[in-house]
């Protein structure tokens, strides 16, 4: 399992109108660099090369719900599906989730794979998601 | 006979100084800055109709989108871990 590591200005953006996660257009940024807490923007993280099915920027990620039940916020996002085309993509390990459509690219956390990965023309990766857990939760 | 507690009468003086003082500084800080707080409110007046308008189009596209885009992007990415892709499993929420 992968564990959500939170950057640490998405709570204070979270406070300061930067996101609206319930219409905002997320993305996952791929990179073989560990980001670090402290980073705030996409221009804080190394992306790995835009070729054969990786645009700069990122992979969309569709929003399936972003609601609170009894005073517990959960934001559930979809599977989002990388797929190479016409070459390899990578090496990455880690998928970067952000913000596209707030100025700057605010980041809000990111994932570690555990390992370095690169695709082969054709091949996936799947960035799965719990839609029970939900992507992440504000209490 | 009787006996005043003029210290406590003078610190008092003292504290009123004070505080008139630490109010005048308050009162000179926001009129330094009140044309700002007043420009600042004109341009979320500007603002306010534009941002009405977006929250409309997102009603709008989001009635068209979910729930199947979400569901098409789970399907789709059942496909690709079914086909052996690779697969960053179950994040969890934080």
């Amino acid at each position: 399992m992968a564990t959500f590591n939170k950057f640490n200005c998405f709570v204070e953006d979270m406070a300061e109108k930067v996101h609206n996660l319930g219409a905002d257009q997320l993305k996952y940024a791929y990179t073989n660099s560990a980001p670090v807490a402290t980073n705030t923007v996409l221009a804080n993280i190394t992306q790995i090369t835009a070729a054969n099915g990786y645009s700069s920027g990122g992979v969309s990620v569709t929003t399936s719900s972003s609601a609170q039940t009894s005073g517990t916020y959960k934001l559930v996002l979809a599977d989002s599906v990388l797929t190479a085309s016409g070459g390899s993509v990578g090496p990455f390990r880690y998928q970067v989730l952000y913000n596209s459509t707030a100025a700057g690219g605010p980041l809000i956390g990111w994932y570690d794979y555990g390992s370095g990965v690169t695709l082969a023309d054709t091949e996936t990766f799947t960035v799965d998601q719990d839609p029970s857990a939900g992507a992440l939760t504000n209490v | 006979m009787i006996i005043r507690p003029i210290k406590v009468i003078e610190m008092h003086e003292d504290l009123k100084i004070l505080m008139a003082g630490l109010q005048a500084e308050k009162a000179a800080l926001l009129e330094k800055t009140a044309s700002l707080h007043a420009r600042r409110d004109e341009l979320i007046a500007q603002i306010r109709p534009l941002e009405e308008e977006e929250r409309e189009i997102i009603r709008q596209y989001q009635a068209i989108e979910r729930p199947r885009l979400g569901e098409l992007d789970d399907q789709i990415a059942a496909l690709a871990m079914a086909m052996g892709g690779r697969r960053l499993s179950n994040p969890e929420a934080a």
